[in-house]
């Protein structure tokens, strides 16, 4: 219908169209989505700390100190808060009490302001993430925030968008980490008892069900570690709007 | 140059040709000519090309001015809504539509035409159509565009209309497909889409016409893109035909279908007056009822400011003031029909809303609509009156008022008194929805003026195939 | 400070996070640069769908463009971890709120740190874990930004130690030249601030508290007094009542008991067909009041003719009793009166009921009134211990206020008041002219108050005081419960002190061997009560508990009555000859006296009867609107005979003829910039010894006309939309069969969905519900919702998700016999929700457990969910409300609930952050289903009438269960085949005929 001249002149408009549509699609979807480009974010700390040197394996000189130690209140709160200058202080009013790293720690306790530390991951406000629910269902810290006793700055694992939530909650057998030792979380023995229980025993890894929500999730028998009872096992997340939207 | 004027005739030839095989064989010899002053092919091109060619004249420039600051008032409120908020506008909490979606399908509605009478008439054979289908398509694409406006003003966050399509997205979710919204978008889109290519396939040959004939360097090179490489040959005819028939095929369902769509949002609810059966035939004809109207007050003024009296003749109103006429009475039909079974159901809600809605606060709305809609086009029962140029632009007005009023009523009335009497409340609107309204008229005449300047606003190789001289036994009944 | 009080410069640390735009993300880990950043591995280690991986590849590729652009938050975490404080779970502390001498107590919710939410004490005999829309909005001013910060010298910024210093310079040199001082203080029930109050004015005698009420209601204590020489009020405990004839006494309303009543009232209004037994209420008024509203029979008095009717009841009563009890004289004294039909009722009614009846007449009214009221349910038998009005229950310091203000004006005439102090009370608002000139003249005035209010501004010292959340004390209920007020916050504003902690300050100023071993208010409380609970666990425990049951051993009163002194109260009748136009000035619903006005809450509250906000108005039936032709909405200057006001006519049925309502509460002129210039103060229509009651008064139109920011207005039903179903007894006893009106319509082209876990629902008892709007704000308190101010309003754009729908139906007995039903209205969460299925976006959807969710972030605002409610409970953000939130008014919210954006739409959630966590709280004790009453929704919570009922249908054994099985039962629009979750139970009213609902007024 066309001269060959105009044909190959559409044509290549056509192509350049589509790509320029495509690319800007992108560019514009993904990069205007703040909380989808965050992945890999490490911000520098105020205080030099090392997760790998403070929660890292022994067998490279890690402390192997639990994360429920100073992350307390996870399994009971909707917040996995970081913790108060005086858990720092715990050991470091002896251990490297003169250390110039800690500087800002000591001034922090003894003129009780609290230091400012830069967060990793952060939510949308209207997102209503509790981490207590999902520790309570034995799910490893390291499920969403990776190895951080591997890190030595925390950089952010997992892209915290709704869809890898949901791909979780609908599949939770290909994500979930079973729980770790290195976490200390419901294994019912006190942070401080570690020490002397180094490679307590921990349940296997735990049979993920994937019942339908609603009910039947927790009417499973609970598993028992080590003579301890455990939360449920974690079945499928509920996946109403209103579960964490509200 | 010359050579491709030349060749000019021979495609009319072939044109004339298909045209005539098309046509109906035993044409009356009495029936009136659908062109005046017998002018000759070329002159046709000629006098069209003019328009496009010739100096803008003060009229038209000082109506241009007068509506490009129309739409951009228009759009500075728009932006002021998006700015300060949905609240600026006098929506409430019963009524929380009211002149937005009114203004939708206003403006949806007026569209309608347009394509009815390029496709529709197209496929009927109706000869007439020749001389306007050109600008009702394009009053067809920018009435859509306005409509298109109004319908993303009217969400809260606009910035996020765009969820409103189905698209792969880090939240894993889809749009509900069950809502008349989302039929709404498909719906919509799909219309402006086709009407725009339909109107461009037809512009095809004229733009190579344009081509051949402008002086202007850089217009005549604009053209020679659009056009597309058209030589007229009879391929090229053949080909171009078969396309049009098509995109005509393919636009006519849509005539019913987008119209009926947009009423769905209104009778699929459980809101007493919108809750209706009815509603699907009612807009399609309310439709093409406002939409004739806006075809003939665009007309009326394009034949003054820009002297086609030629071309479109007194014939052409009348038959349109026909349809107006008919469709008119299809509209008072269902006016009384709605109201007829909101009685006789016995239902306590649909008779409330629809009592209220004849003597209730908006009452001032439905008999306005009532005596715009079905009273005042009686007058075209007369002849003499679908002659008349004045009667018919000031009817044409009182249509499109009286429709307006219509979707109005429909909205507004219905949403304010509804089930609970403790959440009655009463609509009016702001200074900033009013401006947005005559905005997308501003908006809607400065495209159209752009068209009538720029684009060949009479289809030339049609209007050349329904001329005297085209018709092949032409020469014996002359004499 | 016991650690139950968080350290107010932690918590506001430890709950901020802030943004910190000019930071920029900085990827090089300086000294630990070595240590390997694993992402895409460990990524795809947990195994990501391809979807993710796209996003991931263009995340991380968009991310050098992006990352300069992330907001850079700070985490700010304690110093020192606080004791009982776990970020993230709220504490619940118990205090008592004082409301005048009502105690409320009361249990607040502590959100990381700062009070999120007020509700009533179970264990409180007043507020038995209900509370009031008032006591529940007093938090708003505890975050009130227009709170004074600063105290005050001369308008010049000072500390409160200079400006207390200040203050006993005045007061020294006031005694040296043996003037007195006297300090004005607010009605108050608490025995720790009385003992206070008489050792400091045991040690300095020229000093005297005078107790300046804003509103004075003497008639009932003083006939108490002439009778049987107790001066003061008990109060009835309505739950033993059969029969209640209420004159002009509005217990469900302004009362301040208003909770504790409509709690005893509504008890006994919830009949079944099995049961058919009621209460009945008899309301004789000549305004519309909220009792009257509830009343079964409700007569319409002029206000002349009230003595008249009480004495006319009294004296049938004594015609079938005989005087035996009261005395002989008492019969003369009623001799001649005549009875009317309608007293003559009543009297047959009463005695039906013998000792379960009782006859309140306001405190407001004569004490003839109230003599008679006393000596009426004297020969009924429902005084006495046990009985409905005990002596036991005396309430505190109700003894009349006049004498004690009429003493102080004498003083003042006479000039020997050398420095006056006024301690939260606001004279220049609430006193009459006479005595605010009075007050004026006085040498030095000092204010110590909440606000800097109209009085501090001709105060020459300005002290800013606490709001009682930030304060200790105590108060005592009637019944002799004591309640410690602890503080659940530390002041918000610093440098305010409480009114005792200034008055003991200034004691030990003015001499250093007042109380040497006291060093603050606190100190001062804890010793009071050091002999109860020596150790601090005793001590902690109750103020766990909120209440010290039994101390002091209960204060009962002696009630035996001189047959002569109650002849001689009975003969002391008001004067009231009007020949033109009444007033009639009472407490507003919403803002009570005002002292709290600026509160945006209260302020767009809508009156439960004529459901205006943000304004008071003229209230007149339309007979006297005709007679002085004004119109709805006209703004008329009601002038009394000391003073005028500016307000719109409101036309409203059910008032006597000739009688304008008029609300106290608004006005104010110096309360802060919500309340500033809203409405107009008829404070000013009272001369001296003047308070609410009945005046004569000049309407006169101004010319202007005034928008009427009413959330409903009048519009006629003439059709038959059963909305709201009422009933009378007799029909209910005659209902034989025993199963649920509701209907179950089969319609539907799908299964219907079984719900496998949890089904919630809801029921609302209309017979109960008296529409005192607790749930209204008790709703807003707990899901942030935005206020959006007078003009938007008017426009219908209130948020309200829970909203009090009134409806008016006249009976056969005339014009003004109007009867009033109300009906919460809030989102059904429909079964066949039809604004699910038009949603675009899926923004709103239906949950597995019955829920109609609305998911606010995916909102776009098309707003075609509310035009297809049938309800039109859906309320849509148009502007950004909480854009104009000041320091500290945002720490209002509740953290569970998010805060909406302009251009979205909410609703009522059925309190969906509730309900998940009972379910996290079931989950972790090892069961799938909440068990019932592990729910309690905010309005449910609230509802002093209990009328709410809210629960899992699916657990058979459930109340919400139990009460859809009643015949009562009808959901609204059922019709509609949109299957609610609401239940509304059938409105009973204690008669014989069918109610004749001829004419509904929405």
């Amino acid at each position: 219908m066309f001269t060959q001249a105009t044909d190959r002149k559409i044509k290549r408009i056509a192509v350049w169209l589509i790509i320029a549509i495509g690319v800007g699609f992108h560019i514009g979807y993904f990069g205007l989505h703040n909380r989808v480009t965050d992945v890999g974010y490490r911000p520098q700390q105020p205080v030099p700390f090392s997760h790998k040197l403070h929660a890292g394996d022994t067998t490279n000189g890690g402390l192997a100190i639990k994360c429920m130690y100073c992350h307390t209140s996870v399994e009971v709160s909707a917040h996995s808060p970081v913790p108060p200058t005086s858990t720092c202080m715990n050991c470091h009013i002896i251990v490297k009490n003169e250390s110039p790293r800690l500087l800002l720690v000591r001034n922090s306790y003894e003129n009780n302001t609290p230091i400012e530390w830069q967060r990793v991951h952060k939510l949308p406000d209207y997102v209503n993430f509790n981490h207590s629910r999902h520790i309570r269902a034995m799910i490893d810290c390291s499920s969403c925030h990776g190895k951080v006793e591997e890190m030595g700055v925390v950089s952010q694992e997992s892209m915290l968008t709704m869809g890898w939530c949901l791909d979780c909650h609908r599949n939770p057998e290909q994500h979930i980490v079973p729980a770790r030792p290195i976490s200390g979380i419901f294994t019912g023995i006190k942070a401080a008892d570690y020490a002397s229980n180094a490679n307590i025993e921990i349940a296997p890894p735990i049979s993920i069900t994937s019942p339908e929500f609603g009910s039947t999730a927790t009417d499973i028998p609970p598993q028992v570690i080590s003579g301890i009872p455990t939360p449920k096992h974690p079945g499928k997340g509920p996946e109403n709007c209103s579960a964490c939207h509200y | 140059m010359s050579a491709t004027t030349a060749a000019i005739p021979d495609d009319m030839q072939n044109v004339s040709g298909y045209m005539a095989e098309a046509m109906s064989p035993n044409e009356e010899p009495f029936r009136e000519p659908l062109i005046l002053g017998n002018p000759s092919m070329h002159d046709v091109s000629r006098k069209i090309i003019d328009i496009i060619e010739g100096k803008v004249t003060g009229k038209y420039l000082a109506t241009l001015a007068v509506t490009a600051t129309l739409a951009i008032w228009g759009i500075i409120c728009t932006g002021y809504t998006i700015v300060t908020g949905i609240g600026v506008w006098g929506l409430n909490n019963p009524v929380a539509w009211g002149w937005d979606i009114t203004d939708f399908v206003f403006w949806i509605g007026i569209g309608h035409a347009g394509t009815l009478i390029s496709a529709i008439l197209f496929l009927f054979r109706q000869k007439w159509r020749t001389a306007i289908n050109r600008s009702a398509e394009a009053m067809t694409i920018f009435a859509v565009i306005c409509a298109l406006l109004m319908v993303l003003m009217h969400t809260g966050r606009p910035w996020f209309a765009y969820w409103l399509f189905p698209y792969p997205n880090q939240m894993l979710m889809w749009i509900n497909f069950r809502s008349p919204l989302v039929w709404d978008v498909f719906a919509v889109n799909t219309y402006f889409t086709v009407s725009l290519l339909f109107w461009f396939t037809g512009l095809v040959p004229d733009f190579a016409t344009a081509r051949n004939m402008v002086k202007n360097s850089v217009a005549k090179k604009i053209y020679h893109f659009f056009s597309l490489g058209w030589t007229g040959s009879t391929r090229h005819w053949h080909i171009y035909e078969l396309a049009y028939l098509i995109f005509a095929a393919i636009s006519t369902p849509l005539v019913l279908s987008v119209h009926s769509v947009v009423s769905f949002d209104f009778a699929t609810s459980v809101i007493p007056g919108w809750h209706t059966t009815i509603f699907p035939p009612y807009f399609v004809a309310g439709a093409i009822f406002s939409g004739f109207a806006m075809v003939m007050t665009l007309l009326i003024i394009a034949r003054e400011i820009l002297n086609l009296k030629d071309f479109i003749t007194l014939k052409h109103l009348d038959n349109m003031s026909k349809i107006i006429l008919a469709t008119g009475m299809m509209v008072g039909y269902a006016y009384s029909m709605e109201l007829f079974i909101a009685w006789y159901s016995k239902n306590t809600y649909e008779w409330a809303t629809f009592y209220n809605r004849l003597t209730g606060d908006y009452a001032w709305a439905y008999w306005t609509m009532v005596s715009c809609n079905v009273i005042s086009p009686q007058i075209f029962w007369f002849k003499k009156m679908r002659r008349t140029i004045p009667v018919m632009f000031i009817m044409s007005i009182f249509v499109n008022i009286g429709m307006w009023f219509e979707r109005f009523t429909i909205i507004a009335t219905s949403l304010h008194h509804d089930y609970l009497p403790s959440s009655w409340g009463y609509y009016s609107p702001t200074w900033v929805e009013i401006s947005i309204f005559i905005g997308t008229f501003g908006i809607f005449l400065t495209l159209f003026l752009l068209f009538a300047k720029f684009v060949p606003m009479i289809a030339i190789a049609e209007i050349k195939g329904v001329m005297p001289n085209a018709q092949p036994h032409h020469h014996e009944e002359s004499h | 400070m016991p650690s139950s009080v968080p350290s107010r410069k932690n918590y506001f640390k430890s709950s901020e996070i802030f943004l910190n735009p000019n930071a920029i993300k900085n990827t090089n880990g300086g000294e630990f640069e070595s240590l390997p950043m694993n992402d895409e591995k460990s990524l795809f280690d947990n195994g990501v769908s391809r979807r993710s991986f796209m996003a991931v590849l263009s995340g991380s590729m968009a991310l050098v463009a992006a990352s300069c652009r992330r907001p850079d938050h700070k985490l700010v975490p304690y110093v020192k971890s606080v004791e009982y404080q776990i970020p993230g779970i709220p504490n619940y502390y118990t205090t008592v709120f004082q409301h005048k001498n009502a105690a409320h107590g009361l249990l607040i919710r502590s959100s990381d740190g700062h009070p999120t939410k007020i509700d009533g004490n179970d264990l409180h005999p007043i507020s038995k874990g209900k509370s009031s829309a008032f006591a529940q909005a007093t938090l708003v001013n505890l975050y009130d930004p227009d709170r004074m910060n600063r105290a005050k010298i001369n308008g010049g910024d000072s500390t409160v130690n200079n400006a207390l210093s200040h203050i006993k310079g005045a007061v020294l040199s006031s005694i040296q030249d043996g003037k007195s001082v006297r300090i004005l203080i607010d009605e108050h029930c608490s025995p720790t601030f009385s003992k206070l109050i008489s050792e400091i004015e045991g040690k300095f005698p020229l000093i005297k508290f005078v107790v300046l009420p804003s509103v004075f209601a003497d008639g009932s204590a003083e006939a108490m007094l002439k009778t049987t020489g107790y001066d003061g009020e008990i109060l009835p405990n309505l739950s033993l009542a059969n029969t209640i004839v209420s004159v002009d006494n509005d217990f469900l309303g302004t009362d301040k008991f208003a909770v504790y009543h409509t709690a005893n009232f509504s008890q006994n209004r919830k009949p079944e067909a099995g049961k058919a037994v009621m209460n009945m209420l008899i309301a004789a008024e000549s305004t519309l009041t909220l009792t009257g509203a509830n009343a079964d029979k409700r007569m319409l008095l002029s206000p002349a003719e009230t003595d008249a009717f009480v004495l006319g009841i009294l004296k049938e009563i004594i015609a079938a009793k005989g005087s035996a009890l009261i005395g002989s004289d008492v019969e003369s004294a009623v001799a001649n009166v005549q009875t009317t039909p309608n007293s003559q009722f009543a009297a047959k009614e009463l005695l039906k009921a013998g000792d379960k009846a009782i006859v309140m007449v306001g405190a407001h009214r004569s004490v003839a009134a109230n003599a008679a009221a006393y000596a009426i349910n004297t020969l009924l038998g429902s005084i006495g211990s046990g009985k409905i009005i005990d002596p036991n229950a005396a309430i505190p310091n109700s003894n009349c206020k006049y004498p004690a203000v009429k003493e102080l004006r004498e003083e003042l005439k006479a000039g020997k008041i050398g420095a006056v102090i006024f301690a939260n009370t606001n004279p220049e608002y609430t006193a009459d002219r006479e005595l605010n000139n009075l007050l004026k003249k006085t040498p030095n005035r000092f204010s110590w108050s909440l606000y800097k209010d109209e009085t501090a501004s001709i105060a020459s010292v300005y002290i800013p005081t606490t709001h009682y959340i930030e304060t200790w004390g105590d108060a005592i209920a009637p019944g002799g419960i004591v309640s410690i007020q602890q503080p659940i916050i530390a002041p918000v504003n610093p440098t305010s002190q409480s009114v005792q902690e200034l008055c003991l300050n200034l004691a030990k100023l003015l001499d250093e061997t007042f109380l040497p071993e006291i060093t603050g208010y606190y100190d001062y409380l804890r010793a009071n009560y050091k002999s109860n609970f020596p150790d601090k666990q005793s001590w902690e425990k109750t103020l766990s508990d909120g209440i010290i049951a039994g101390l002091p051993a209960s204060v009962s009163v002696n009630l035996s009555h001189s047959s002569a002194g109650l002849a001689q109260a009975l003969g002391m009748k008001e004067e009231m000859k009007f020949d033109g136009l009444i007033g009639c000035v009472s407490l507003s619903y919403s803002l009570g006296d005002g002292y709290y006005s600026n509160n945006s809450w209260l302020l767009e509250l809508a009156d439960p009867i004529t459901k205006m906000t943000w304004d008071n108005v003229a209230v007149m039936n339309s007979a006297t609107a005709v007679l002085s032709n004004v119109k709805q909405g006209d703004i008329i200057a009601v002038a009394g005979n000391h003073g005028s006001v500016e307000v719109p006519a409101y036309i409203l049925p059910g008032m006597a003829d000739g009688v304008v309502g008029l609300a106290l509460g608004f006005g104010r002129t110096s309360s802060g910039n919500v309340a500033n210039g809203v409405g107009d103060s008829a404070y000013k229509l009272f001369g001296a010894n003047e308070s609410i009651g009945y005046y004569p008064i000049k309407v006169e139109k101004t010319g202007k006309i005034s928008v009427l920011a009413a959330t409903q207005n009048h519009n006629t039903i003439d059709d038959d939309r059963e909305i709201i179903k009422e009933t009378t007894l007799a029909e209910l006893a005659a209902n034989t069969e025993n199963s649920s009106g509701i209907i179950e319509l089969p319609i539907s082209l799908v299964d219907n969905y079984t719900y496998k876990g949890h089904r919630w629902a809801m029921t609302i008892d209309l017979s109960a519900c008296t529409g005192c709007n607790a749930c209204v704000i008790a709703c807003q308190s707990e899901n942030n919702i935005p206020n959006v101010g007078k003009k938007d309003t008017a426009n219908g754009r209130e948020m309200h998700w829970l909203r009090m729908d009134r409806y008016f139906s006249r009976t056969s007995e005339g014009e003004e016999s109007v009867e009033v039903s109300f009906q919460p209205m809030f989102c059904q969460h429909c079964e066949n929700a039809p604004c699910e299925n038009v949603c675009p976006v899926a923004a709103t959807t239906h949950s597995p457990e019955g829920l109609n969710e609305m998911t606010y972030n995916r909102c776009v605002g098309t707003k075609y969910c509310l035009n297809n409610c049938p309800y039109k409970v859906r309320r849509f953000n148009w502007f950004n409300y909480h854009k104009h939130d000041a320091e500290p008014s945002n720490l209002l919210y509740n953290p569970d609930v998010t805060m909406r954006m302009r251009g979205v739409m909410e609703k009522c959630t059925f309190c969906v952050q509730r309900i998940n966590h009972a379910k996290f709280h079931a989950k972790d004790q090892g069961r799938s289903q909440v068990v019932d009453g592990e729910v309690v929704t905010a309005c449910q919570q609230a509802c002093p009438a209990s009328a709410i009922y809210f629960g899992n249908i699916n657990d058979k054994t459930s109340k919400v269960v139990e009460s859809r099985k009643t015949v009562r039962g009808y959901r609204v629009l059922e019709e509609l085949n949109v299957r609610p979750s609401v239940t509304y139970l059938e409105k009973v009213r204690n008669r014989e005929a069918k109610s004749e609902m001829s004419v509904h007024h929405g």
